[in-house]
């Protein structure tokens, strides 16, 4: 198991998406919170004090889906350049080889979001302090802030990596991620209504705060995250099942 | 259908019974083999024969029915399968910005290999110059390089090699023909499929061959085309009447064959001798050995998964 996980993070490091995708959530959270939120920050918001928490979700919110294309990718690549066979017959179980990228994709998505959500303020903070502005004192509810945007940013890489484990395909899997969040679960809203919050990433946005004007109190964060969970749970479950029966190529 | 040879070896690949559908057509059927340590064993078929599904199979890649027993145990069932397998299914099977170098790293990680092996290997199959290098431009030969390095990573007791010489410059092929022997003199395994018949022939100790998912042979190289292809004798005299009439005299059949006659069944011996009693002088005698192609041929004859038009015709 230890050889799979070193290996899964080999993977990652050593191929050049995992670098742009960094470089890409980077360069959009600093034009973001230095320049939109920080130097070009209007007063309005600079009174109220719970400017950077909010800062803080919006960038986790925004930039998750990048980080949750390392973990699709970690799974669509070898797919999609056959590399899934030398992965398989190296280890001596498909579910080592699968938990070994879930516990990687988990760790990187950690991570990153960490680094996205310490960055956030204070980025926000210089372009604020740059431009010579005033900001009220502001209030920052760390443990509730924390564990939202962890597991805000570690649901959507699971979710990333399961559909890319559920599809195989790269290009569907890309699709699939891109198109069942907004549009898909969208479009059901209109019938589905506030119930809409039962649906993966509609529960994943409660969790986060993000749309809170669409579903206003329908469910807590705290329950929006066990509905998800119960999603990314069977999903998983769906997606071990074929990993482990479904021919390798 | 040639009963296959007798093993007396105590490791092998054992292949029993692999059965593989897919929509209702079977691709493999029933087939089962051995694959003896000391030798090179040779898959051959024709193209959609079934012979990359079988490997497939054989590795767990892909499910279907029967078993594949690497000395009398599932591969699955050791620790370290690279250890007792190195396989190259694929040519092109990397991602194509990772560095070669890096390829291998992460197989020897997953392997539990230490990265100084991948130098080796590097060095082995002649890439070192390349390790830096993404292989995604790499041509079809450098990516069977860097393939059957990945294979050889761990020292593996079996190598399976799925068209390992596609690709290959004729050094490269004679290289892998030298290699491939040496590895198999040192008392390992090497199960290596290929179309390239003229190669096989000069390097693969026994023989499997199937057509349209079954089993047509398994049996030693000699045995195959000894079984399948008679040996001719070509003659070639000053008086070639006088002994056409000779041959007729003794019930021997013959062919018109240039300005010589060939002869199946009997041996240069007799011809000779029948000739230097008669006082013909003999300006060529030889004889023709039958060759894998030959013997491919008359073997897979109807179990063609494509069959091209003669002449091109559409």
């Amino acid at each position: 198991m230890i050889a799979a996980l070193k290996a899964e993070v080999l993977k990652v490091l050593t191929i050049r998406s995992t670098y742009f995708i960094i470089g890409i959530a980077l360069a959009i959270e600093i034009f973001v919170t230095f320049y939109i939120s920080g130097w070009q920050t209007d007063q309005v918001a600079l009174h109220q004090p719970d400017m950077l928490a909010n800062g803080i979700a919006q960038t986790v919110h925004a930039l998750s889906l990048l980080t949750a294309l390392i973990g699709l990718f970690l799974v669509t690549h070898e797919f999609r350049y056959n590399t899934v066979a030398y992965s398989l017959t190296l280890s001596n179980n498909r579910s080592k080889v699968l938990a070994a990228k879930i516990i990687v994709v988990s760790v990187v998505a950690i991570i990153l979001t960490l680094l996205i959500a310490t960055l956030s303020p204070l980025l926000s903070l210089l372009g604020i302090h740059a431009n010579h502005l005033h900001l009220v004192t502001q209030s920052m509810p760390y443990k509730n802030l924390l564990w939202r945007c962890l597991f805000y940013g570690w649901g959507y890489s699971m979710a990333g990596l399961v559909i890319a484990a559920l599809v195989r395909n790269q290009i569907g899997a890309l699709v699939t991620l891109f198109i069942v969040p907004g549009t898909i679960e969208g479009l059901l809203m209109l019938w589905l209504k506030h119930h809409v919050v039962y649906l993966p990433f509609s529960a994943l946005n409660v969790v986060i705060g993000h749309g809170q004007g669409v579903y206003p109190n329908a469910i807590t964060p705290f329950h929006a995250a066990l509905v998800f969970g119960g999603w990314l749970i069977g999903g998983s479950i769906i997606a071990w099942v074929l990993f482990i029966r479904r021919d390798a190529n | 259908m040639i009963v296959p040879t007798s093993y007396n070896k105590v490791s092998m690949i054992k292949v029993s019974h692999l059965t593989k559908t897919f929509q209702k057509k079977l691709a493999v059927d029933d087939i089962s083999f051995e694959v003896e340590t000391g030798k090179i064993t040779g898959f051959l078929g024709p193209n959609g024969a079934g012979k990359s599904t079988t490997m497939r199979l054989m590795l767990g890649l892909a499910s279907g029915q029967g078993a594949t027993l690497f000395d009398d145990k599932p591969l699955n069932s050791y620790d370290q399968p690279s250890k007792l397998v190195g396989i190259l299914l694929e040519a092109k099977a990397f991602h194509p910005t990772r560095t070669a170098r890096n390829h291998l790293r992460v197989l020897a990680t997953a392997g539990s290999i230490p990265f100084s092996r991948v130098e080796e290997v590097l060095d082995i199959v002649g890439l070192k110059t390349e390790a830096k290098k993404g292989p995604g431009k790499f041509s079809l030969g450098m990516s069977q390089r860097l393939g059957i390095a990945a294979a050889l990573l761990a020292q593996p007791k079996y190598l399976m090699l799925d068209e390992p010489a596609n690709g290959l410059d004729p050094e490269g092929i004679a290289w892998l023909r030298q290699f491939l022997k040496s590895y198999a003199d040192k008392g390992n395994g090497v199960f290596v499929s290929s179309h390239l018949l003229s190669e096989m022939s000069q390097m693969a100790d026994n023989v499997i061959v199937i057509g349209k998912g079954k089993l047509l042979a398994s049996t030693s190289m000699k045995q195959l085309i000894a079984g399948n292809v008679r040996s001719s004798v070509f003659v070639r005299v000053t008086k070639q009447a006088t002994l056409e009439r000779i041959l007729k005299e003794q019930g021997l059949t013959f062919e018109k064959v240039g300005d010589g006659l060939k002869l199946v069944g009997p041996t240069t011996d007799e011809i000779g001798k029948l000739a230097a009693d008669a006082g013909i002088p003999i300006l060529e005698l030889a004889t023709h050995g039958g060759s894998l192609e030959e013997a491919f041929l008359e073997i897979t004859a109807g179990a063609e998964e494509f069959e091209a038009s003669p002449g091109g015709q559409s």
